[in-house]
């Protein structure tokens, strides 16, 4: 293994002493002084005022503390519920729709609060997976920035009062020149859609108009053109052996990436009886999670999609391409082995330009794709929004033609790049309602608001995918007065039924097949499960119209660019999305799978282009004169491009989100009937001004050492020990004086699959959430301080234009020879019988030693109070807040040292129902919130002393090896060798 | 010694600084356990039972004739169980409906005056009739470590606070429940004596509340260190004592005695062993398991299960209650504590005996469920108690005890057919018996996590 692995390009350039020393001297010591707050540390104190403080602290204490210990109460039910235990959990399945992700979810509720969400394992799209949006959904049902109350002009009014007075003036509108208008998000229930039909059709002059700030506009017009229905196909990935993606971030962003990266991985696992895996070739700009697993990635500007697309096309179908791009050696390739494989590949496009989709749809059909790898017959029903049609609300509201607006569940003031324009449009309606539930920029514009429920306080049903249903049920009453966008219509439209009831019949009518007398057990099952699949169809898939794709060719194209100018390509990350959940503390210190960036949006500047710009990390930029954004030198990135991600900066929306990055999409552009992603810069110029960019990685680099294993797939079928060879070496060196340590029972381990886990960090907010870790904020996390248990470090290889990405989730290895258990003065950590690597948080003391003897750096410390003090003003210090936690896991005070515990409070229920049901502990049974989150099953959790055991099998596989296993820590942490399907 | 005052000065101002910084910790700490164990059951009365007011008529106006007519043969039911000495008396509740020839109402404005004739009444200076007893021999007026059965003087006037001078005197002089019927036979209280009375009860329920003295153990640390203040300060200052032994006698002695009481109180604090606080209501554990035979888990019924065994709820109780309106010892007064807060749906507000930190993580399921523990290993003998007492000071170090030295039964349970090697040895009498300890039972996480 000669090829060279880094983390950061600091440390590529320098060697690792070098880079040590200068860390030293470049030290800004008013920083660290900064620590120390205020002017405190100028003062001088001597050991005398050390002793008065001590003593005066000492008394007050005993003095507060009181005279008498708090009484506790222990206050019982009136009338238990039969189903609820106090400390019993309970699970519900619903649906997780926020207007650009689904996800059919089981909500953990303890003692009537919900605290976890999991992926629903019944559901096809889902199949157990949650992305870590989903995952931190949770958290938001618990903002205190929540509306509490309807609100007219700010002021608190009842609902009557709000009824009345909209009715009246949705009454009042029917006889004004405009229409009403309900603008909404993409509504994928179709309980909701006949409920706003009835309310258009109950209202006349009025109409309903989707909107979708992550627009998948072009796609849908190009399957208008080309097939003559304007519908997103079903894909699958897993059936591909060839995967080809244009921009597409399929893994970490498009669509339904918690299906796609289920699939994916299945394509990609290999075993020694299977050694057969897909193949994925990336073209983009910006270094994205999904361009990051290719096996080959191709950088390319945005406005060379075109023509590559165009190119690719016409060699697919034999043709001679009329002009030649300088890579069209890649794609004469790439046309050839899409050929070979017809039927088996996949070509998809992340652009919203109508062009190149028709392109896309062309090379796909010639390939004989669709009916195989692509489904139109069962399309997928989310993100409808009609780009066209939103521009032209806008004029319509210019033009005062809009005498009502009711918006629910969309946000365009933020974020359209027409958001300014529809602001002011604003002011021209009469009547203006939100539904919103948390105060967003549009919202804070309107004259009423009429606050929805949080979607775990709903109704509801999804239908993501046409005859896959999901149903959605409340699991907590609601927290605020608060009253359900669907009632709220049904009453406005004079329907005095409730939303629950219409629910309920809709399905008995429509979606429940008539079963005679057993109609409500159904109801009652489907509900309990959450889904309902019907078959899919198996109709056949639309005629090509192929007059299209002559004319569609070039039309997006927007001349060559010059090589002096830049080109911008907004993207989004994957925590944030559209920004919808900015408020949301758990995202917000989610670093980015790629530039582990947090807290903030950053302009992604090729290194090529810092060196031309003479730009760092950390420099604060001013693009297109008006936005100021700090620039991150990103390996990876296409010469010549620049990406920033969108649903930054927003100036309303509760306190984490305000103030945090810069909103961009206004540079976003409105092209051909769809918002455009792309720009060219007219200008960057450097301020002078340094950013300070919170990063999760750079501070734990394990200094050039084997930590990820990887081979090829033509390798890996001569020898399935390749890449791991040095395994066998260390085995045969490692000696100990010590008797080997027997383990009786149960002996817990975890095999992670590099191949399949794609870094997408779902299973870093999974453990968040399970284990009530703290959100620090930026502040903390720039000072290297971030407490999440589990990590996923990434690291580059090769050259820093277009390096290899390797993805590897980092957590405590419970070591059965751990370094951290012999140091500790206090016994606080210490080896279980069980294997676990056990931490006391009552017994620590906080010296750290341990957390300075682990070679993996996975022990966090308690630097501050971060759970109580109001100095991190997230969400653990408000009681609203801490109503998220777990009661099951300790929350950890200032001054211990805390980590990955192998959720060893799952393990301990699992245990205790295994021994009251009297049997033996089944292997799936236990299962950490990581491995139970994961979208692509790249962990698997066990019992090693179990010899059928899948963990035990893994353990030997011959891919398995271990982290720094040279060191002989002996951890219980295996991981599988990487394995690219690339010529070596 | 005596011409160098410079010296004193310097070490002893120090040394007395340091003392008394020492006596304040100590005082706090004592302070802080004794008080935590005796709960002031004024306190708990106007907390707890603030969902019995306001609601007082609408109890009255829903007493159900049906069960009024079933209580006798309730009470003949538990008559062989009744003890003697206690005394009962009905809540004013169960009266309103019995007519009682009503006198002329006073309607006056109570002065001061009469709040202090109303007290000499209450507390038997004044007779109440001959050879009736005072309403202060059953309804103390002091505060009591012992449990009755009686109310107090505080509950019934916290109880009738809102009613008027003839509901209370109906109460008095038609009573319902037999102890009371003998107790109250000789009574002939006139009109203005009932005033009188009330406008004294009403007083004492809106007095300020006071705190329990804490005498016993505060007391004597007091003395302790008056006791080693002053031989220090005869030693360094008066010099009354001419042999320095006795001082040094004293110093020693009193320290010793002062150190081990804060060492055991600073060890005890958060344990609180033999807490044994008056709850809302006085149910009592003895009346429930031993005089009636209540199973444990009727009403801790997912101690099985669970990790908490659950305290019954409201509606629970009144599986029994719906009938049972009068107890044995308490009569009415309790149990219409219970019925009132059912039917004005505002929870009991027990007072938590045993609670673990939040670090540790107890489960009855493990316990009673798996290893079948008996409930009085760790409760005590709960069937004999009026009030709950904790028995048990549930340190780690108790825990850790049992768990190395009871036996588990590995063959009992399908789980532990994993732990092979271990069945193997006790086959074989490599080893004599396994213990907690073997399966992992002193991990730090089995509990802390």
């Amino acid at each position: 293994m000669d090829k060279k692995y880094w983390k950061s390009l600091e440390e590529l350039k320098s060697s690792p002493e070098k880079d040590y020393l200068e860390d030293y001297q470049n030290i800004d010591r008013n920083e660290i002084r900064d620590l120390v707050e205020g002017d405190t540390a100028n003062l001088s104190s001597s050991r005398r005022d050390f002793l008065k403080l001590c003593g005066f602290s000492i008394a007050t204490t005993a003095l507060v503390a009181g005279c008498e210990r708090p009484v506790q109460k222990a206050i019982p039910y009136l009338f238990k519920p039969e189903e609820v235990t106090p400390g019993v959990p309970n699970y519900y399945a619903t649906t997780f729709f926020d207007g650009d992700d689904y996800g059919s979810i089981v909500v953990k509720v303890r003692d009537g609060r919900p605290i976890k969400i999991e992926g629903n394992e019944l559901s096809e799209i889902s199949a157990g997976g949650a992305t870590a949006r989903v995952q931190s959904s949770v958290l938001e049902l618990y903002d205190t920035a929540r509306y509490r109350s309807p609100l007219e002009n700010k002021n608190q009014i009842s609902w009557e009062d709000a009824d009345e007075r909209i009715r009246a003036g949705l009454f009042a509108s029917q006889g004004l020149d405009g229409n009403i208008v309900l603008l909404t998000g993409t509504v994928i229930s179709p309980s909701t859609r006949e409920i706003i039909n009835d309310f258009i059709n109950g209202h006349p002059g009025s109409k309903w108009v989707q909107y979708d700030p992550l627009s998948f506009s072009a796609l849908l017009e190009a399957n208008k053109l080309c097939f003559e229905t304007r519908a997103i196909p079903s894909m699958h990935f897993e059936r591909a052996e060839i995967i080809v993606s244009f921009g597409a971030d399929f893994l970490g962003t498009w669509l339904l990436p918690v299906s796609f990266a289920r699939q994916y991985a299945s394509g990609r696992i290999v075993t020694e009886g299977n050694p057969e895996m897909s193949e994925h070739i990336h073209f983009e700009s910006g270094l994205s999670l999904t361009g990051a697993n290719a096996d080959e990635r191709i950088q390319i500007k945005p406005s060379e999609v075109n023509p590559a697309l165009e190119y690719l096309l016409q060699k697919v179908k034999g043709n001679n391409p009329s002009s030649t791009p300088h890579y069209a050696y890649i794609l004469d390739a790439l046309a050839t082995r899409l050929l070979e494989k017809s039927g088996r590949s996949l070509v998809v496009c992340g652009s919203n330009e109508t062009g190149d989709q028709v392109l896309v749809n062309a090379i796909n059909y010639t390939l004989g794709n669709y009916g195989n790898t692509i489904d139109l017959s069962n399309p997928v029903n989310l993100r409808q929004g009609d780009d066209a049609a939103i521009v032209s609300l806008i004029d319509e509201m210019e033009r005062g033609e809009v005498s009502a607006l009711l918006i629910h569940n969309v946000n365009p003031v933020f974020d359209h790049p027409l958001g300014e324009r529809f602001a002011a449009g604003m002011e021209e309606i009469p009547m203006k309602v939100s539904f919103a539930g948390t105060p967003d920029e549009t919202a804070e514009l309107c004259d009423f608001i009429c606050p929805d429920h949080h979607y775990l306080e709903s109704w509801g049903d999804a239908e993501p995918v046409s005859r896959q249903y999901s149903l959605q049920q409340p699991v907590i009453r609601p927290l605020g007065n608060t009253r359900q966008m669907q009632d709220t219509l049904l009453l406005w439209n004079g329907n005095e039924e409730s939303y629950s009831e219409r629910l309920k019949e809709y399905w008995n009518n429509n979606i429940l097949p008539d079963s005679g007398t057993s109609e409500s057990g159904l109801w009652i099952d489907t509900l309990q499960k959450g889904i309902w699949a019907s078959p899919p169809s198996t109709d056949q898939q639309p005629q090509f119209n192929a007059q299209y794709t002559d004319g569609m060719t070039g039309a997006a194209v927007a001349g060559t660019t010059p090589e002096s100018i830049l080109e911008l390509e907004i993207t989004q990350s994957v925590a944030l999305g559209s920004g919808k959940h900015a408020n949301n503390p758990w995202l917000q210190e989610l670093p980015d799978p790629i530039s582990k960036v947090c807290w903030d949006n950053f302009l992604a500047v090729s290194v090529s282009d810092a060196a031309a710009y003479s730009l760092e990390t950390g420099d604060m930029v001013l693009i297109n004169g008006i936005i100021e954004v700090p620039v991150l030198v990103q390996p990876g990135q296409a010469s010549g491009t620049v990406s920033v991600a969108m649903g930054y900066g927003r100036t309303v929306g509760g306190k984490v989100a305000e103030g945090t990055g810069v909103n961009v999409v206004r540079q976003a552009g409105y092209m051909n009937g769809s918002i455009s992603y792309r720009s060219l810069l007219s200008s960057m110029e450097k301020t002078g001004k340094k950013h300070k960019i919170a990063l999760s990685q750079t501070h734990h680099s394990m200094e050039g050492r084997a930590i990820v294993r990887e081979t090829t797939l033509e390798q890996y079928r001569n020898n399935p020990s390749a890449g791991n060879e040095m395994r066998q070496t260390i085995l045969n060196h490692s000696y100990t004086l010590y008797d080997e340590v027997v383990y009786d029972g149960l002996h817990w381990g975890m095999a992670i699959d590099l191949n399949a886990c794609n870094g997408c960090s779902s299973c870093v907010i999974a453990c968040q959430a399970e284990n009530n870790i703290p959100v620090i904020g930026k502040e903390e996390v720039y000072r290297r301080r971030i407490m999440h248990w589990m990590r996923t470090d990434r690291y580059y290889s090769g050259s820093s234009d277009n390096p290899d990405v390797h993805f590897m989730p980092v957590l405590c290895q419970h070591c059965d020879n751990a370094p951290c258990e012999n140091v500790c003065p206090v016994a606080a950590t210490n080896h279980s019988d069980e294997g676990l690597n056990q931490m006391a948080y009552v017994r620590c003391i906080g010296t750290k030693y341990c957390i300075n003897n682990c070679p993996y750096k996975v022990r966090r410390f308690n630097w501050f109070n971060y759970t109580r003090s109001d100095k991190f003003n997230n969400y653990m210090n408000d009681d609203v807040g801490r109503m998220v936690l777990n009661p099951d896991v300790t929350v950890r005070e200032r001054g211990i040292v805390e980590k990955c515990t192998f959720c060893v409070q799952r393990i301990q229920e699992a245990k205790i129902r295994a021994k009251t049901e009297n049997r033996v502990l089944r292997e799936d049974e236990v299962m950490p919130a990581c491995a139970q989150t994961c979208p692509s099953n790249a962990i698997v959790f066990g019992n090693l002393a179990d010899k059928n055991s899948r963990i035990y099998e893994l353990f030997r596989d011959k891919r398995n090896y271990h982290l720094l296993e040279e060191l002989h820590t002996l951890p219980s942490i295996g991981y599988l060798t990487k394995v690219k399907n690339k010529q070596s | 010694m005596q011409n160098r005052p410079g010296v004193f000065s310097r070490s002893c101002k120090r040394f007395f600084l340091f003392c008394m910084f020492f006596v304040l910790i100590s005082l706090f700490l004592s302070n802080f356990h004794i008080s935590a164990t005796v709960t002031n059951d004024r306190i708990l009365m106007t907390e707890d039972l603030a969902w019995e007011t306001g609601d007082q008529e609408t109890g009255i106006a829903d007493q159900d004739p049906e069960t009024e007519g079933q209580d006798p043969a309730i009470e003949e039911d538990v008559a062989e169980t009744e003890e003697p000495v206690t005394e009962t008396e009905a809540d004013a509740e169960t009266e309103s409906d019995v007519t009682v020839p009503q006198e002329e109402v006073i309607e006056r404005t109570v002065t001061s005056d009469d709040i202090k004739r109303g007290e000499r009444l209450f507390r038997g200076l004044l007779p109440l009739g001959p050879e009736a007893a005072s309403c202060a021999s059953c309804h103390y007026t002091g505060i009591s470590d012992t449990f009755s059965w009686n109310p107090s003087a505080y509950e019934i006037s916290f109880a009738n606070r809102e009613r008027d001078v003839a509901a209370l005197r109906s109460v008095v002089m038609s009573p319902v429940t037999e102890k009371m019927m003998e107790v109250h036979e000789g009574y002939d209280i006139s009109d203005g004596d009932f005033f009188q009375i009330k406008a004294f009860m009403d007083s004492y329920a809106a007095d300020v509340i006071t705190e329990r003295p804490v005498i016993t153990n505060t007391l004597i640390f007091i003395g302790l260190l008056i006791i080693f203040m002053g031989a220090l300060a005869d030693l360094t200052f008066f010099k009354k004592i001419p042999f320095k032994l006795v001082h040094l006698l004293v110093i020693l002695g009193s320290g010793f005695f002062i150190v081990d009481m804060i060492v055991f109180e600073a060890i005890a604090l958060g344990r609180s062993p033999y807490y044994e606080p008056d709850q809302p209501i006085k149910f009592s554990h003895a009346v429930h398991v031993n005089d009636n035979q209540t199973e444990c888990l009727y009403c801790h019924n997912t101690a099985e299960y669970a990790s908490s065994a659950g305290i019954p709820a409201t509606a629970q109780c009144m599986n029994c209650h719906i009938i049972v309106r009068e107890g044995t010892n308490s009569g009415r007064f309790e149990i219409n504590k219970l019925v009132n807060a059912y039917d004005n749906e505002m929870p009991v507000r027990w007072i938590r005996v045993y609670s673990l930190p939040d670090h540790a993580h107890f489960s009855h399921a493990q316990h009673v469920g798996v290893a079948g523990l008996d409930c009085s290993e760790c409760h005590g003998e709960v069937e004999q108690m009026d009030r709950v007492a904790r028995v048990q000071d549930l340190s780690m170090g108790w825990c850790l005890d049992c768990h190395r030295t009871n036996e588990v039964d590995i063959f009992a349970n399908e789980f532990y057919s994993d732990y092979m090697l271990l069945r193997e040895d006790l086959r074989e009498g490599r080893i004599d018996l396994v213990t907690a300890r073997e399966i992992g039972g002193t991990d730090c996480m089995k509990c802390h996590y």
